[in-house]
C-alpha cells in the first residue's frame, strides 16, 4: 500500500540522512581544522565496522562497551595519522591525499587479507520493531538515528560551549590569530582526527548489524560524504547536517521512487550547485573554512 | 652535449628494439600477459600525468576507460562496426564526455575537483551496472567483444589477432603512440604552459592565458587515452564489466604515476611496471600488489617526492651537488589549502 | 588627452563589506598615475575587478570604449590591460628567460599545432621571441640572471621580474600592485627607471604604492582612496597636503 510506502520511505530516509550526517560531520570537521580532506576517513568507517562485528557478535562483548572501546582505539588511530602522516604536510592539500590513499589502500586491502573476502553479516544489536502510522520500522534503524543525532549534537555542544572546542574553532577559522591567542594548532589537529575518525567508525558500528561489514563499505559511504560537503558547503557542520538531509532523502526517496538513476541526478545535483554556488548551499553559519 | 643526444636516442632505441624482440623468445603466455596490462595501464597512467601537470588530480581514470570499452565494444558487437574505427569512436566520445563534465568542474580548486571524479568514478560503474541493462549487460557486462580485425596487405601478410603475442605489439604499439603524444607536448610550449597553470594560475590569466581551455585540453586528452585503453582491454579479454573499473583501480593508477615520478614521461610506465610487477611477483592473493603499492606511496611521498624517477637525479646530485630542479618534485608544486 | 581606462560607479560587497564604493575613476592615455590609500582602502580589491579577477557588484568598466565589465581576466589581458600580483607572483619552476618567454602567450601567431608538430616556423617564432626577451630582461638588468629559477632570485629581483614580465605582455595599460614596496633603494630606481621607460614607450601606467614619497617623483597625478571611496584626485603635491588624505593615514 503506498501510504505504508511512503511513511517507510520516509522513516529510512532517516535513518540514511543521520548515518550520512554522522560520516559527513567528521570529515568536515577535519577539513575545516586541518584544511584537508582525510581520504582515509572511509577506511575508518570500515574499520569500525569490522570492530563491532568482532567485538560483539563473534566475542560477545556487551554492544555499549564494545561500542566505546571501538570509537576510542580508532579515535586515537586516527590521532597517530596525523601525527605521523599529515602533520609532516601541513596544510598540503596533494601530499595529504597520496598519503591517505596509500593508508587506505593498505587498510582496505589489509582487511580483505585479515579477516577474508566474504562479506561479515551478524545480527541486530537492538531487537524489535516499533509500528509507526501503520509501518514497520526496526528498533536497530531508529538507533541509527538516535546515536547518530546524539554524537553529532555533542559535537556540537562541544563547539559551542566548552573551552577546548571553542579553540578547534578559531583554529579552524585564522591558524595565525590562534597561535598568537595561544592555541596549539597540532593538539587542535590531533583531537579534530581524533573525534573525526571516531565518529566514522561510529557510523561503521552503527550500520554494520542492518548493512554488513564489508573492506570495500567505506568507499561508497565515503563518495556520498564527499557529495554531502561539496553541497552543504566544505568545513561547515551546518552544511553537513543539512547536506545530509537533503543527501538522505534523495536516496531513500529517489531509490523507491525511480531506481538507481536517483544516483545521476545526486551527481548532476553536486555539478549544478558547483556551477551555481561552490562554497555550498548551506555554508558560513557556525565556521566556513574555503579548503 | 650533442652527443649525451646521441646516446640517450641510441638507448631509447635499443629498449625499443628489446621490446619489439621480447615474444620472439618469451613464449610463456602468462608473463607476454602481465606485460599487455603493464603496458595497457601505462596509458591511463600517462594521462593522468598530463591532469597532474595542470595541478589536477583524477580519480576517475578507471571510469574512462570503461566508457572507451564500452562504446567501443557495443559499436564492435551490436553496430558491426570495423574494430579499429570503434576503438577510436569510443576514444573520442570518452573525451567528448571528459570536455562536458569538465567544463563546469575543472575551475574548481584541486580539492574540489578530486573530489568530484572521484564521485564520477563511482557513478560511471553503476552507470554501467545498473542501466539499460539489455546493452550494457548489468553486471556481467558485454560479452564476445570481437577481437581486433586483421590487419592485411593482400598478398604481403596478414596479422590477425589470435594470440597474446600480436596483442603485445598492439598495446605496444597504442603506449608508443601515447608516450610521443605525451612527449611533444611536454617539450613544446604547450606543456609549459600548463606546467605555468599549475605554477601560478592567476599569472597565467594576467598574461592573456586562457586556462580553462588548456585544462579542458589536457582532461580530455588524458580521457581520451583512457578510453582507447579501455577499448583495448575490450577488445583484449573479449569482454568488458563494470568490476574491471572500480574506484580502486583508479587508485591503482594514481599509485602508478605518484610512485614512478609525474616529472618525465617515463615515470608512470616505470610506476606502473614496478607495481604491477611486484604484484605478480607475489600473485597468487591480489591484495597484496595493492597492499605494497599503498605503502610504497606514502614512503615515497614522505622521502622521495619525485617518485622512482627521482633516485638516479638524487645520487647524480649527491656526486655532482647541483641544484636539484624541482619541476619534477610534487612538493613545489603542491598547493597550500588555503589557495585562492 | 582621451581617457584610456573609466569606472562609473564601480561597486565590489564581500558580504555586507563595501570594498569599492561607487568608484568614479578614470586613467589618461600615456599617464603614470599613482593609487594610493591606507590598508584595506580597497586598491587591489579595485585592482581585482578592473581585470576581471573579480566581479563586481555594480557599475561598469570601460576601457578603450568597450564595455569590458565581467569580461574574464585573460580576454582583458588580449584587450591589453595587464596586472602584476602584491605577492610577487612568479612561475616558479621556471628559469627568468623562461618567465619572460611564457608573457608572450598573446603574441605567438604560430598556433599551437605546429607548436605540437615543432615546425620550422614555429621553432623560428620562438627564436624571434627568445631575442625579444632577452632585450627586455637587458632593460631590466637581469640578462645575467637569465637561468636563474624564478623561485631563487631575492625579493628585490622577483619584483623585477614581475615588472618585466608585466612590461613583455605589451600592453596599453599596465597596472602595479606595489612594484616598490620592501625592496633595497637600488631596486626602487631600478625599477622605477623601468617603469618610465615602459611609459616613454607608450604604456599607460597605473600603480598602487603604500608609500607615497616614493611616487611623487614618479606619477604625474595621484588619486587616493579611503574605505572603497575617492577622496583625492589630482597633482601629486595636493594630494600629499590634502587633509583628508593626512587623516586617513594617520587614522590607521
Amino acid at each position: 500500500m503506498t501510504g505504508q510506502l511512503v511513511v517507510q520511505t520516509i522513516l529510512n530516509s532517516f535513518m540514511l540522512s543521520g548515518l550520512y550526517i554522522l560520516i559527513a560531520s567528521g570529515l568536515t570537521l577535519v577539513l575545516g581544522v586541518i584544511h584537508i580532506i582525510n581520504f582515509a576517513h572511509g577506511a575508518f568507517i570500515m574499520l569500525g565496522a569490522y570492530a563491532i562485528y568482532f567485538l560483539s557478535a563473534r566475542w560477545g562483548v556487551p554492544y555499549l562497551f564494545a561500542f566505546v572501546i571501538s570509537v576510542f582505539t580508532l579515535g586515537a588511530l586516527g590521532m597517530v595519522v596525523e601525527k605521523f602522516l599529515y602533520h609532516r604536510f601541513w596544510g598540503k592539500v596533494l601530499p595529504c591525499l597520496v598519503v591517505a590513499v596509500g593508508l587506505t589502500q593498505v587498510i582496505q586491502q589489509g582487511a580483505l587479507v585479515a579477516f577474508g573476502i566474504e562479506s561479515k553479516y551478524m545480527d541486530s544489536i537492538f531487537r524489535g520493531t516499533i509500528t509507526f502510522l501503520g509501518a514497520r520500522f526496526s528498533v536497530e534503524r531508529l538507533m541509527v538515528v538516535v546515536i547518530a543525532s546524539v554524537l553529532v549534537l555533542g559535537l556540537l555542544i562541544f563547539l559551542k560551549t566548552t573551552k577546548i572546542g571553542m579553540a578547534m574553532r578559531a583554529a579552524a577559522q585564522d591558524t595565525d590569530a590562534a597561535i598568537l591567542q595561544g592555541v596549539s594548532i597540532s593538539k587542535a589537529a590531533q583531537l579534530a582526527m581524533f573525534i573525526g575518525c571516531g565518529m566514522a567508525a561510529a557510523a561503521g558500528m552503527i550500520i554494520a548489524p542492518i548493512f554488513r561489514a564489508d573492506a570495500y563499505m567505506g568507499e561508497l559511504l565515503l563518495t556520498k560524504a564527499f557529495m554531502i560537503i561539496i553541497i552543504g558547503g566544505m568545513g561547515s557542520l551546518p552544511g553537513a547536517i543539512m547536506g545530509g538531509l537533503l543527501v538522505g532523502f534523495i536516496d531513500s526517496v529517489g531509490q523507491t521512487l525511480i531506481g538507481y538513476p536517483s544516483q545521476i541526478l545526486l551527481f548532476i545535483l553536486v555539478i549544478v550547485v558547483l556551477l551555481v554556488k561552490p562554497t555550498g548551499l548551506f555554508s558560513g553559519i557556525v565556521f566556513t573554512i574555503e579548503a | 652535449m650533442l652527443r649525451k643526444n646521441r646516446q640517450s636516442t641510441f638507448g631509447y632505441l635499443a629498449v625499443i628494439v628489446f621490446l619489439l624482440l621480447i615474444p620472439l623468445w618469451l613464449k610463456h603466455q602468462y608473463y607476454l600477459h602481465v606485460l599487455v596490462i603493464m603496458f595497457m595501464f601505462s596509458i591511463p597512467a600517462l594521462g593522468l600525468r598530463l591532469i597532474w601537470r595542470t595541478g589536477h588530480v583524477s580519480f576517475a581514470q578507471a571510469g574512462f576507460m570503461a566508457i572507451g570499452g564500452y562504446t567501443s565494444s557495443i559499436l564492435a558487437k551490436f553496430l558491426g562496426f570495423n574494430s579499429w574505427l570503434a576503438l577510436i569512436l569510443g576514444g573520442i566520445l570518452t573525451a567528448i564526455i571528459a570536455v562536458a563534465i569538465g567544463i563546469p568542474t575543472l575551475r574548481l580548486k584541486s580539492s574540489y575537483f578530486f573530489l568530484v571524479t572521484y564521485a564520477m568514478g563511482e557513478v560511471i560503474r553503476l552507470t554501467f551496472l545498473y542501466l539499460w541493462t539489455p546493452v550494457f549487460g548489468g553486471a556481467i557486462g558485454i560479452t564476445g567483444v570481437p577481437r581486433p580485425d586483421p590487419i592485411a596487405i593482400p598478398g604481403i601478410f596478414r596479422l590477425a589477432f589470435l594470440t597474446k603475442g600480436s596483442f603485445y605489439y598492439l598495446v605496444l604499439f597504442f603506449l608508443f603512440v601515447t608516450v610521443l603524444v605525451m612527449h611533444r607536448i611536454d617539450k613544446s610550449r604547450i606543456g609549459a604552459t600548463l606546467q605555468a597553470i599549475r605554477d601560478a594560475e592567476d599569472l597565467a590569466k594576467a598574461v592573456g592565458i586562457p586556462t580553462m581551455r588548456h585544462r579542458v585540453f589536457a582532461f580530455a586528452t588524458a580521457c581520451f587515452f583512457a578510453g582507447i585503453a579501455g577499448g583495448f582491454y575490450a577488445q583484449y579479454h573479449s569482454q568488458v564489466s563494470p568490476l574491471s573499473f572500480t574506484n580502486i583501480v583508479s587508485m591503482e593508477i594514481f599509485a602508478f604515476v605518484v610512485v614512478g615520478g609525474g616529472g618525465h614521461v617515463l615515470g608512470p610506465i616505470l610506476g606502473t611496471i614496478m607495481l604491477k610487477g611486484i604484484g605478480e611477483g607475489v600473485r597468487g592473493v591480489g591484495p597484496y600488489e595493492i597492499i605494497v603499492s599503498g605503502i610504497l606511496m606514502m614512503l615515497v611521498m614522505i622521502f622521495m617526492p619525485e617518485g622512482m624517477l627521482g633516485v638516479p637525479k638524487a645520487i647524480a646530485a649527491l656526486f655532482r651537488k647541483r641544484i636539484k630542479t624541482p619541476e619534477s618534485s610534487l612538493e613545489v608544486t603542491s598547493e597550500p589549502a588555503a589557495r585562492n | 588627452m582621451s581617457q584610456l581606462l573609466e569606472t562609473r560607479k564601480l561597486t565590489k560587497r564581500f558580504g555586507g563589506l563595501v570594498a569599492v564604493g561607487e568608484l568614479d575613476f578614470h586613467i589618461e592615455e600615456g599617464e603614470i598615475l599613482g593609487l594610493i590609500g591606507p590598508n584595506g582602502s580597497g586598491k587591489t580589491t579595485f585592482f581585482n575587478v578592473v581585470t576581471g579577477f573579480l566581479k563586481p557588484s555594480r557599475g561598469k568598466i570601460i576601457f578603450n570604449g568597450h564595455d569590458i565589465t565581467n569580461h574574464q581576466p585573460h580576454k582583458i589581458a588580449k584587450r591589453g590591460i595587464v596586472r602584476t600580483f602584491q605577492l610577487n607572483l612568479l612561475f616558479s619552476s621556471f628559469s627568468v628567460l623562461d618567465n619572460v618567454r611564457l608573457a608572450f602567450y598573446l603574441h605567438r601567431t604560430k598556433g599551437p599545432v605546429s607548436a605540437f608538430l615543432n615546425t620550422a616556423a614555429s621553432r623560428r617564432e620562438e627564436q624571434a621571441l627568445t631575442e625579444r626577451a632577452m632585450e627586455i630582461l637587458d632593460f631590466a638588468g637581469m640578462v645575467d640572471r637569465k637561468d636563474q629559477l624564478a623561485s631563487e632570485l631575492s625579493y628585490g629581483w622577483q619584483k623585477t621580474l614581475t615588472l618585466a614580465i608585466g612590461v613583455a605582455t605589451d600592453p596599453t595599460l599596465l597596472l602595479l600592485d606595489e612594484p616598490l614596496t620592501g625592496i633595497s633603494p637600488s631596486r626602487v630606481e631600478a625599477i622605477t627607471n623601468l617603469i618610465k621607460m615602459a611609459n616613454k614607450h607608450g604604456v599607460t601606467i597605473c600603480m598602487i604604492e603604500h608609500n607615497v614619497k616614493l611616487i611623487m617623483g614618479l606619477c604625474e597625478r595621484i588619486v587616493a582612496l579611503n574605505f572603497g571611496e575617492k577622496i583625492a584626485d589630482g597633482l601629486p603635491e595636493e594630494v600629499a597636503h590634502n587633509k583628508e588624505v593626512i587623516e586617513a593615514y594617520l587614522g590607521r
